[in-house]
C-alpha cells in the first residue's frame, strides 16, 4: 500500500442505500466506490449499517430492521428492501462493495460504531436492536443516556464479536472503531476512572486484528475515531495515549460528530506529537460546512467551497497530518467537489492556489466534548480595556507574489468607535479598511494590502474598542467572524 | 395622483435609520425613497419611527429613545443620533422623506402603530416611551403571563386613545401628507380578551374622529388626505381584536384596507382576502392586499420574479384595487427592481413566465387568520379527488407551456399514486420522479394547458397503496404550477 493520503467515509445510508428505491441494481450498489473513481481518494471507509445493526450478512450481529415488522420511514424501508434484493441475488452487500473497491484500486476500510443512543424502551425504533431492547439495565442514565455502560463485559463482547467476525470473514484492508458517535461509555463522573476498561478492549481488538492479518497473510489496519482534544477523550474514558503506547493503533482520526464546520485549526497536534517516530498515522477529519449569518431561512450552515478546503487541508499538511479524512462530503459530487477530491490529498497541488481561512464558530455540542471555539468573542470597551486575541493558522509560505485580505465581522459597532485592530502585534489601519454595514446589527471590515502582515503558522489577531460615544452602551460589541483570503496570480485563458 | 396601484412600505428602521452611521448625508436621509424611484411604485408608506416613538420633530410624540441616557445597542443609537442630528440641523426627517417622494412622483403616507407591547417597567428599553412608563396602570394584564396582549395599552382609557390621536392630528395638520395608515396588525391587542365584545364601538368612534379631523385638514390644505388601515386576514380575527370592520366599511370611515399579517408572510396567490373585496364591493373603500415575500415553511428564501408575477396576476384577477408590499428584500437589486417595475400593471405580466405557489401554513400567521392548505398529510387509500389543494391561476392566454411541480415527503416511487388536476388524472412515470435527499421527492409533470382554468384549480394527490412493510404517511409539502411563454431570442 502506498501512503494513505485521502480517506473518504461513506456512512452507507444518507448518500447511498436510503436514496434508491428498491430493488437495488448492482449499478446502485457500487455507487460508494464508483463515485470516487478518478479522484485522489485512496481509501473508502464504509460505515457498517447504522451502527447497532448491519446491512451485511452478519451471523453474530443483528441485521437492519430484523426486530420490526414494518417501517414508518421510506428511507429505512428502502435500506431494508435494498439489502434484501441483493441477498435475493445471493450477494452479501459488503462483499459487493469490497470486490468493486478491489477492482477499481481503492482500499477498503469499514467503520464500526461503538455506541448508540437508542432508547431500549422504544422497541419499534428502526435504529434499535434486540440486544439493547433486552438489556435496559446495562444502559447509562446520565448525560449519555441509553448508551451502553461498558463496565459490563456483555456490552464489550457484543461489539467485539462484530469486530472479530468482520476482520476474519471479509477481505478488508482496515477497520475503524468509531468512539466519537455518542461518545458515552460510562457515567460522566466515572469515565476518567474507568479508562482501563477501554484500553484493555483496544488491546484485545489489536490482538484479534493481528491474528486475522496473520491468517490472511495481509496487514489489516486498525484505527479509531477519537475526539479532537486530549481532555475531551480523557473525560469520556478514552486514554488515547495508552492506546498508542500499547501499540494498538495503526491510525487515529480526531473528529467530532454533528458539528460539521470546516476547521483549519482543528487541534490535532497533540496526536502528531504522541505518534512521532511510531508507525501510527494521524488522519484528522476535514468537515464540509461553515456557519454564516442569515437574515432569512433557518439554515445558517452552508457548504464549504474549494478555497475553504484548500485552506484547511493545507493547514493539516503543514501541521503534520499523515493523511486527510473526509467524514462528511457534499453529495452528489459536482465538478467543484471532484476538484476538491482531486487536489487536497497532495499539498503541492494546493500550496500556491487561492485559499479562504475561516475561524470556526462556537458549537455547543462540540464545547461539551471540550472542543472549543474562539468565535464569537466579546470585544472589550474602554481606554485600558484588555485586547481580545484570536489565534489562527495560515499554511501559506507567502514567499511568492500574492494578495491577502483579512475580513472581520463585528456585531454592534459604529464608525464612531475608536476601534483598534492588530495583526501579529502590529496595528492595522481601521480607517483604511473597507467598511460594509451588514444588516443593521453587523459591520464587515476588510483589510487589504497586508503584505508582510501574515506569517506561516499561528497568527494572532487583536481587537479592542478604546472609546465610543458616551450615550452608547458597552456590553454588546462582539467579534463574530474572522476570515483570511489569500489569492495568487492566475493566468487568464484568453480575452 | 391617479389610482393607486403599487404601494411600498418602508419601516424606516431596519433598512434605513438603523443602518447608517450618524450623521446621515441628505442622500442617506432619503435613501429608501430613492431605492424605489423609477419603478412602478406610486405610493410610499413610511413607518416614521418605532410606533410608540418617532424619528421626526414632534410636539406630541417622543423622539425614539429620548427617554434614556445610554442606548444599549448600536442600531438604536444610530436611529436616535440620526433623528436628532437631522432635527438639530433644521431638517425634519418627515419633511425630507415626503418632499423627496413627491419630487419623484410618489404619494407619501406615514403609517402609525396604535399599540406596542413594551413593558412599562423596562425603563431602559429603547423601545419604550415616557407615556407608557408613566402609566403602567393602563396596560393590559392578559389571560396569562405568556399572553401576547400583556403590556399593550388598554383602549378603554380615553387618555390612551387621546395620546395616539394627538400624534395623528399633529402629523395630518403639520405635513403635506397624501394620507395616513393605521397599522392595526402590529400587536393587535386593544382590550382584555373578555372586554372586546363590549368595546367594539371604541375603535369605531376613534375612526369617526379621525375621519372628521382629516376632512377638516383636507379642506384647509386643499388636498385629499386618505385614511387606510392594515387589517387582519379574516373577519373573525378582526372582530376578535375589536375591529368592527363591516361597520367601518359601511360608514366609509376608511379609504383603503390592507389585509395583512405582521410577519414575513409567504407569497401566496391564494391569500384569502376575497371577503374584504366583498364587503367593500359597493363602497368607496379600496382593497390593497399585502403581497408576501418569502418561500417555504421556514422562510427558506425570498420569492423571485416569477413568484411575484404569478401572485400579482392572481390578485389583479381576483379584483384588487392595488398591491401593497409590506416587506421586500433589501438592498433592492436588479431582479427586485424588475418586480417593482412589472407587477403594478397586469398587462405587463400577462404573458410572462410565472410560478404559482401554494403557501405553507405558519403557526404565527394562523393565529391571526392567515390560512393555508399545506402541508397536507395524504391518508393512504384516499383517492386524489378527495385530497386536494386549490391553486389560483390567472392565465388567459392559451400559448403557455405548463408544468405541475409537487414536493412529497416520505414517498417512494413504489407507492401506488395518483395525481389529478381539476378531476382529470395526470400521466407520469419514474422519469418525472426525482428523489430529493433521502426524505423527499419532486414530481414534475407537463400539463395540457387546457387542463387548467382561469381561477381556482384543484390539484389532488392520492396514495392508493404502499409497499407491504412501509407504514408511514406521505406528506404533500409543496405544490407549484410553472407557466412559460415562448420568448423571442437573438
Amino acid at each position: 500500500m502506498r501512503d494513505r493520503k485521502l480517506l473518504f467515509h461513506n456512512d452507507a445510508r444518507h448518500y447511498y442505500i436510503y436514496n434508491y428505491d428498491p430493488p437495488f441494481r448492482l449499478e446502485d450498489a457500487w455507487k460508494p466506490v464508483d463515485e470516487l473513481i478518478g479522484t485522489g481518494v485512496d481509501t473508502l471507509v464504509y460505515g457498517l449499517g447504522a451502527g447497532p445493526t448491519m446491512f451485511h450478512n452478519t451471523e453474530v450481529g443483528e441485521r437492519w430492521g430484523s426486530h420490526i415488522d414494518s417501517f414508518p420511514e421510506v428511507s429505512a424501508w428502502r435500506a431494508y428492501e435494498n439489502i434484501k434484493s441483493l441477498q435475493a441475488m445471493g450477494l452479501d452487500p459488503l462483499e459487493v462493495l469490497i470486490d468493486r473497491s478491489r477492482e477499481k484500486g481503492i482500499e477498503f476500510f469499514v467503520s464500526l460504531r461503538q455506541s448508540h443512543l437508542a432508547d431500549p424502551s422504544i422497541k419499534d425504533d428502526v435504529f434499535n436492536w434486540q440486544f439493547r431492547i433486552d438489556n435496559p439495565h446495562m444502559c447509562l442514565k446520565g448525560r449519555g443516556k441509553h448508551a451502553f455502560d461498558w463496565t459490563y463485559e456483555e456490552v464489550r463482547n457484543e461489539r467485539f464479536d462484530l469486530l472479530e467476525e468482520t476482520v476474519n470473514k471479509y477481505d478488508i484492508d482496515g477497520i475503524e472503531l468509531d468512539w466519537v458517535f455518542w461518545p458515552h461509555f460510562f457515567e460522566d463522573e466515572e469515565a476518567p476512572l474507568k479508562s482501563d476498561i477501554l484500553t484493555d478492549y483496544m488491546v484485545r481488538a489489536a490482538d484479534v486484528v493481528a491474528k486475522a492479518s496473520t491468517k490472511k497473510g495481509k496487514k489489516i489496519e486498525l484505527g479509531v475515531r477519537v475526539l479532537p482534544t486530549s481532555e475531551g477523550n480523557r473525560a469520556a474514558g478514552m486514554d488515547v495515549d495508552a492506546w498508542i503506547k500499547k501499540g494498538c493503533l495503526d491510525f487515529i482520526i480526531p473528529t467530532i460528530y454533528q458539528d460539521q464546520q470546516i476547521d483549519s485549526d482543528l487541534p490535532f497536534e497533540w496526536l502528531v506529537d504522541l505518534t512521532k517516530g511510531l508507525e501510527t498515522k494521524v488522519y484528522p477529519s476535514l468537515h464540509n460546512q461553515r456557519k454564516i449569518q442569515t437574515s432569512i431561512g433557518t439554515n445558517s450552515e452552508v457548504r464549504a467551497s474549494i478555497d475553504h478546503y484548500r485552506a484547511a487541508a493545507a493547514c493539516y499538511w503543514s501541521k503534520g497530518a499523515d493523511g486527510i479524512y473526509l467524514p462528511w462530503f457534499t453529495w452528489p459530487h459536482g465538478s467543484e467537489e471532484l476538484n476538491i477530491l482531486n487536489t487536497i490529498g497532495d499539498y503541492s497541488l494546493i500550496s500556491d492556489s487561492s485559499k479562504h481561512y475561516v475561524v470556526k464558530k462556537k458549537d455547543e455540542l462540540s464545547e461539551s466534548y471540550k472542543y472549543c471555539s474562539q468565535i464569537p468573542a466579546k470585544i472589550n470597551v474602554g481606554e485600558n480595556a484588555p485586547i481580545t486575541d484570536v489565534d489562527f493558522y495560515i499554511a501559506d509560505k507567502l514567499d511568492v507574489h500574492h494578495r491577502s485580505i483579512l475580513r472581520l465581522l463585528i456585531y454592534d459597532t459604529t464608525v464612531h468607535d475608536e476601534l483598534k485592530v492588530t495583526l501579529n502585534g502590529k496595528d492595522l489601519s481601521v480607517q483604511d479598511a473597507w467598511r460594509t454595514t451588514v444588516g443593521f446589527t453587523h459591520v464587515s471590515l476588510e483589510f487589504s494590502d497586508l503584505t508582510g502582515g501574515f506569517k506561516e503558522g499561528i497568527n494572532r489577531l487583536g481587537i479592542v474598542i478604546n472609546s465610543r460615544p458616551a450615550n452608547l452602551g458597552t456590553d454588546l460589541p462582539r467579534l463574530d467572524n474572522v476570515e483570511v483570503l489569500i489569492k495568487y496570480p492566475e493566468p487568464l485563458g484568453s480575452l | 395622483m391617479g389610482e393607486r396601484k403599487l404601494i411600498f412600505y418602508d419601516d424606516a428602521r431596519h433598512y434605513h435609520y438603523y443602518i447608517y452611521d450618524p450623521p446621515m448625508t441628505l442622500a442617506q436621509a432619503t435613501a429608501t425613497v430613492d431605492a424605489v424611484a423609477g419603478t412602478g411604485v406610486d405610493t410610499f408608506v413610511w413607518g416614521p419611527g418605532l410606533g410608540p416613538t418617532v424619528f421626526y420633530e414632534s410636539q406630541k410624540a417622543d423622539v425614539f429613545a429620548e427617554h434614556i441616557d445610554i442606548i444599549g445597542d448600536v442600531a438604536s443609537w444610530r436611529a436616535y443620533e440620526n433623528s436628532m442630528d437631522l432635527i438639530n440641523r433644521g431638517l425634519d426627517p418627515m419633511v425630507l422623506m415626503l418632499e423627496r417622494a413627491h419630487q419623484l412622483g410618489m404619494d407619501f403616507m406615514p403609517s402609525f402603530r396604535l399599540t406596542h407591547s413594551s413593558d412599562p417597567n423596562a425603563v431602559d428599553n429603547a423601545h419604550n416611551w415616557r407615556f407608557k412608563i408613566d402609566h403602567p396602570e393602563w396596560v393590559l394584564k392578559g389571560d396569562s403571563k405568556e399572553d401576547s396582549r400583556r403590556n399593550s395599552f388598554n383602549w378603554i382609557y380615553p387618555e390612551v386613545r387621546q395620546e395616539r390621536f394627538e400624534i395623528l392630528e399633529e402629523a395630518v395638520n403639520k405635513y403635506d401628507l397624501d394620507g395616513v395608515e393605521l397599522d392595526l396588525t402590529f400587536d393587535p391587542y386593544f382590550f382584555e380578551s373578555y372586554e372586546v365584545e363590549a368595546n367594539m364601538g371604541i375603535l369605531t368612534s376613534f375612526l369617526k374622529d379621525l375621519r372628521k379631523m382629516c376632512e377638516h385638514a383636507s379642506v384647509k390644505k386643499n388636498r385629499n388626505i386618505s385614511i387606510g388601515a392594515r387589517i387582519l386576514p379574516s373577519l373573525k380575527a378582526n372582530n376578535d381584536a375589536g375591529f368592527d370592520l363591516v361597520k367601518w366599511v359601511e360608514l366609509e370611515l376608511l379609504d383603503f384596507l390592507v389585509p395583512n399579517v405582521y410577519s414575513h408572510i409567504p407569497i401566496d396567490p391564494n391569500f384569502k382576502f376575497d371577503w374584504v373585496l366583498d364587503i367593500c364591493a359597493k363602497k368607496s373603500v379600496k382593497v390593497y392586499p399585502a403581497l408576501g415575500s418569502v418561500i417555504g415553511a421556514n422562510r427558506e428564501s425570498y420569492a423571485g420574479l416569477e413568484h411575484y408575477r404569478a401572485t400579482a396576476a392572481a390578485y389583479w384577477d381576483r379584483g384588487v384595487d392595488g398591491l401593497y408590499i409590506p416587506w421586500f428584500p433589501w438592498p433592492i437589486e436588479s431582479e427586485h427592481r424588475q418586480i417593482l417595475r412589472e407587477i403594478g400593471d397586469v398587462d405587463v405580466i400577462s404573458e410572462k413566465s410565472k410560478r404559482y405557489y401554494v403557501a405553507p401554513k405558519h403557526e404565527a400567521n394562523m393565529r391571526f387568520g392567515h390560512e393555508s392548505y399545506l402541508p397536507l398529510e395524504l391518508i393512504t387509500g384516499v383517492k386524489a379527488n378527495n385530497q386536494s389543494v386549490k391553486i389560483y391561476i390567472a392565465e388567459k392566454s392559451k400559448f403557455s407551456k405548463v408544468n405541475l411541480i409537487i414536493k412529497l415527503k416520505e414517498s417512494t416511487f413504489r407507492d401506488e399514486m395518483e395525481i389529478v388536476v381539476n378531476g382529470k388524472a395526470c400521466k407520469f412515470d419514474e422519469t418525472n420522479y426525482t428523489p430529493l435527499g433521502f426524505t423527499h421527492a419532486l414530481i414534475e409533470i407537463p400539463l395540457d394547458r387546457n387542463s387548467l382554468v382561469n381561477g381556482d384549480n384543484q390539484i389532488g394527490v392520492g396514495i392508493l397503496s404502499r409497499p407491504e412493510k412501509l407504514t408511514g404517511t406521505v406528506v404533500l409539502e409543496e405544490v407549484e404550477i410553472s407557466i412559460a411563454y415562448p420568448n423571442a431570442t437573438i
